[in-house]
């Protein structure tokens, strides 16, 4: 249960990230820049995207609308809403807090713990 | 925040049902077109690209239950499905669910019903600001034999200002003034208090002001405040009361102030409440006048053993100060919290045995239904075995059930609530406050009657912890007896019809049911030792007749009346009562048998050698006037009793009862004996003129002691009971005894008019009331566990049929067949009967103070009730075995 919420949290905070930087877009369009950037690590099951999607847009960080696709077909674009934007903000503090503060302990040295 | 906002969305999806599937749905579909457009770019051919695309987009249906999910809340739309279904299956089945809830309905209303009586009396904290702070505090007097616990004023001087435990202290005692000066008198309630004692409880007037420091002065003009009560009553609520002149007893107060509706002081009862120096000026300088209680409030922060070790010093100093001379030992100051002394500590635990008995109905109920559900549980094993074979999981399954007994036992509160609200009426229209019968001899100060029951939140609380405990305890076997065994057996055996009757279920069921039986033998065990208990009390020689005899009680002010005067007054009364002719005789007596202690005094022997006090024998004292005995029944047994002869100026007599005959003269005659008694002026010794049979005047369960009789033309007093032998119905009587006494003295009330029976019915109230209920709550526990038995025994009938069959049509007599129920109907009483006389042996401890002259194992009561537990079982028998009789034999062979 754990890992699970560890890695919603992080595919959530990494969806926001997206739509922060290329605007609204579908889906499809998240998962695939998502695969771009990750390469093969988050490319299986695309379909787990959704109820994050959902999760987002029911907390309010993210809105959605009917749009129409690069194909000229129907397609549902979500985007950003401010709340989501402060959202970001905090998370990804937070998120390079940590990181930094474990990078400090995975590169320790013996002679720094002395 | 975020949650939150989550939370109401997917609350509102749930309850609105509102369903977003198709737009995921046709967002998934272009996702998944938008995929294979892409591969199909790549070069991959059609067919490949969507094997592909489909593979990394996931199952479509995993997906869309996951999305679900989070749309939703799943917990909460299962429940409503299970409601439903519960509900529905409920209804299918009208007798089984009318006779839970039935069950149910009398066994939560008994527990809510005396719940709400041990929270009136016990849980709700007392109606004061930061009660847990409120102690009393006891002065332990030098003489251990006495429980006196209360101060007087010099001694209360010497230890309020030697102690740093309490922020405030106040005096207070009751008294009772007859309201005068008005066209109706009235004896009225009221407490004596120091001007701290109402800021001390935090009671503030509702009208007017609280009584002052200049009040609670010797030479202070005379106030009173009035209870809200007395104010309407008296002054129709008006607010021109304050300034007001009331006079009690002759003397005129001002009234400055009344209380809030709701307090009646600590005594409980008080209508009017004066200033304490002001009032008992005279008490202030005598250091033995041992007659108010202290209130105290402990210091914030100062715990309850830190305010008993600030007061123990406290006995010392006071008897430095005020040193005893027959020495026989040192006073003591101790604490107790104010919410210990509210309730007569036996009756206290006469409502935690009431708590216990409604609890083990309760728990059988609860059995009986736990029974019930099996049976319903072995019905059900198809549909069970085919939810499961469908993919139900056993957890569902087991929630579905539990939704089904919660359901039950919501609806079994419900009516449990009503069957409660109606008892409580139904017992405070028979049974007032009681205040006055329950003050035992070691406390009690609350008014406790049926004025105070009412639905707070512990109530409801208590209520549904109630609904859920019971669902719990008949649930959650059956829920999951039905979750375990093996789908494949239970599916194939189900869906041939074939249904294993399940001897571990029959056992279990045997079991509970045994269980019933235990349980019921104790309740009724219990029940029958009160009823024995009750039926020796009402046997007990009184002593007197208390048939037709109407008593009032008589208080003549002592500012208007000497001594002589009262006894001029007494006389006339006693004269002009028995000139009428629907009375038989009448007589003055200065207390009434059975009502509680009269005075009592130590004895001397003129005629003997002399002995310390300490070694002088304690009697009871009573001032009669000369038709006491004849008036009251009481039989002459040596000697003669008082005439009107026998007044001052004369030789000074008594009469005494045939125990003190006994112990003050063992082997010898009394008459003719000299006695001295420490009051009414017979310290010199009086002869002894006659032997009386022994009357009981503290309690009806309390064994005669040695009493002495004094005339009271003799000794005149000014208070007392008149007792009135009447021709006619003793209520016919009362105007005509309010008339003559209005023609002797205007300004009298006719206080306390009872008739002796029903002061008999007081003073027997609490075995009276505690044997009812036992014996009501007995019964049901007794109709519970026969319902339970005839269940199971009909059922075994009903699995056996075939069985039975076989053996009528091999050629067992009915004879054998009848045996065949009687058999398992007796082996479950015995089995019962003997865990149940087992438990009864623990359970009647808790019994022992309410009995009167029956041992807690008294044999014959044992006997009888397992006896009647035993024939029962085989009546419940009775149908079961009848059907089975009437099986068929051709018929089950047939179905064969």
């Amino acid at each position: 249960m754990a890992k699970r919420d560890v890695q919603q949290g992080t595919l959530a905070l990494i969806v926001l990230k997206i739509l922060e930087v290329l605007g609204p877009l579908h889906g499809y369009g998240i998962a695939r820049r998502i695969e771009q950037i990750s390469g093969e690590l988050l490319a299986v099951n695309q379909g787990t995207l959704y109820p994050v999607l959902l999760k987002l847009e029911q907390e309010g960080a993210v809105a959605s609308e009917w749009g129409t696709s690069e194909n000229n077909r129907r397609a549902r674009f979500y985007r950003l809403t401010a709340a989501g934007r402060k959202y970001l903000r905090v998370q990804t503090q937070e998120w390079a807090q940590t990181t930094a503060l474990m990078d400090r302990f995975i590169t320790a040295k013996a002679e720094d713990l002395a | 925040m975020k949650a939150l906002r989550r939370f109401a969305r997917r609350l509102t999806a749930s309850v609105f049902r509102r369903r977003e599937d198709d737009r995921f749905r046709e967002e998934l579909a272009e996702h998944l077109r938008l995929l294979i457009e892409d591969h199909v770019r790549a070069g991959v051919s059609f067919d490949e690209a969507r094997r592909r695309a489909s593979i990394e987009l996931g199952v479509g249906d995993a997906i869309m239950e996951a999305h679900r999910d989070e749309q939703r809340l799943r917990w909460l739309e299962d429940l409503g499905t299970d409601l439903r279904y519960a509900f529905r299956t409920l209804r299918r089945t009208p007798g089984f669910t009318a006779v839970a809830i039935l069950t149910l309905a009398l066994g939560i209303g008994a527990n809510l019903a005396i719940f709400a009586l041990l929270n009136a009396v016990l849980i709700r904290p007392l109606p004061f600001r930061s009660p847990g702070e409120l102690m009393l505090v006891h002065l332990l007097g030098p003489d251990r034999e006495s429980s006196e616990v209360l101060w007087s004023y010099p001694k209360y001087e010497v230890a309020r200002d030697r102690q740093q435990a309490f922020i405030a202290t106040a005096l207070f005692t009751d008294r009772e003034w007859t309201l005068t000066k008005t066209t109706q008198p009235e004896r009225l309630q009221g407490e004596v208090v120091e001007a701290s004692y109402f800021p001390l409880l935090g009671i503030d007037a509702s009208l007017g002001r609280l009584f002052t420091a200049a009040d609670d002065r010797v030479e202070a003009p005379p106030v009173a405040m009035i209870s809200h009560g007395l104010w309407q009553r008296r002054f129709g609520g008006q607010t021109d009361v304050l300034g007001k002149m009331i006079v009690l007893d002759g003397a005129a107060l001002t009234i400055v102030g009344v209380t809030p509706a709701r307090f009646r002081g600590l005594s409980g009862q008080a209508d009017i409440w004066r200033p304490f120096k002001a009032t008992v000026a005279a008490d202030l300088t005598e250091p033995f006048s041992h007659s108010y209680f202290q209130l105290a409030r402990r210091r914030p922060g100062v715990s309850v053993g830190e305010a008993e070790a600030a007061v123990r010093g406290l006995g010392v100093l006071i008897d430095a100060a005020f040193p005893v001379t027959s020495g026989v030992g040192k006073s003591a100051v101790a604490v107790v919290p104010l919410n210990e002394e509210r309730i007569d500590p036996l009756l206290r635990r006469a409502a935690f045995v009431m708590l216990g008995a409604v609890c083990l109905v309760l728990l059988i109920a609860c059995v009986n239904l736990a029974n019930l559900t099996f049976a319903r549980g072995f019905a059900r094993q198809r549909e069970m075995a085919i939810r499961l074979a469908i993919g139900a999981s056993r957890q569902r399954l087991v929630r579905q059930l539990l939704t089904e007994s919660l359901l039950l036992s919501v609806a079994g509160t419900a009516a449990g609530a009503l069957v409660a609200m109606v008892s409580v009426q139904f017992a405070s229209s028979a049974m007032p406050d009681v205040n006055n019968l329950l003050r035992g001899e070691t406390g009690g100060l609350m008014r406790v009657g049926a004025s105070m029951l009412e639905v707070d939140a512990t109530l409801l609380i208590a209520a549904v912890g109630l609904a859920v405990v019971t669902a719990a305890l008949f649930g959650l076997i059956p829920a999951w007896q039905a979750g375990r065994g093996d789908v494949a057996i239970t599916t194939k055996s189900a869906i041939d019809g074939n249904l294993p009757t399940g001897a571990r279920g029959l056992t279990l069921r045997n079991g509970l049911v045994v269980g019933e039986v235990a349980l019921a033998l104790v309740m009724l065990v219990c029940a029958g030792l009160m009823l024995t208990s009750l039926m020796r009390l009402s046997r007990t020689d009184l002593g007197f007749h208390p048939d037709d005899v109407v008593t009032f009680q008589l208080a003549l002010p002592d500012e208007s009346y000497t001594p002589q005067r009262s006894l001029l007054f007494i006389e006339e009364l006693l004269t002009k009562l028995q000139a009428r002719s629907e009375v038989e005789a009448a007589a003055f007596g200065h207390c009434a048998p059975v009502t509680g202690p009269c005075n009592g005094t130590r004895a001397s022997f003129p005629e003997r050698a002399p002995v310390p006090p300490s070694r002088m024998p304690i009697v009871g004292v009573t001032w009669v006037s000369p038709d006491f005995f004849d008036t009251l029944g009481i039989r002459v047994v040596r000697g003669r009793g008082f005439n009107d002869h026998d007044r001052q100026g004369q030789p000074k007599v008594v009469v005494v009862n045939e125990t003190a005959a006994k112990q003050l003269w063992p082997n010898e005659d009394p008459i003719g004996r000299r006695i001295g008694l420490g009051q009414g002026g017979f310290r010199d010794g009086a002869e002894v003129i006659g032997v009386v049979a022994d009357v009981r005047y503290r309690a009806v369960e309390t064994p005669p002691g040695p009493d002495v009789y004094i005339p009271v033309l003799q000794s005149p007093r000014s208070a007392g009971m008149v007792f009135v032998r009447s021709r006619v119905a003793s209520s016919a009587l009362v105007p005509m005894i309010r008339q003559e006494l209005a023609s002797l003295d205007r300004d009298l009330p006719l206080i306390d008019v009872k008739t002796m029976d029903e002061r008999y019915g007081e003073a027997t109230w609490r075995t009276w009331t505690i044997s009812m209920l036992l014996s009501i709550f007995a019964g049901l526990a007794l109709l519970l566990a026969l319902v339970g038995v005839f269940a199971v025994l009909a059922q075994s009938v009903a699995q056996r049929t075939r069985e039975i069959g076989v053996r009528v049509a091999l050629g067992a007599a009915p004879r054998d067949i009848r045996r065949l129920v009687w058999g398992r109907a007796s082996t479950i009483a015995a089995v019962g009967v003997v865990i149940g006389l087992v438990a009864t042996w623990f359970a009647t401890r808790w019994l022992t103070s309410f009995l009167y002259e029956v041992e807690a194992n008294d044999p014959t009561v044992l006997l009888a009730t397992a006896a009647l537990l035993f024939t029962a079982a085989l009546v419940a028998g009775y149908l079961p075995a009848r059907r089975a009789l009437q099986v068929d034999p051709l018929q089950t062979m047939r179905s064969e």
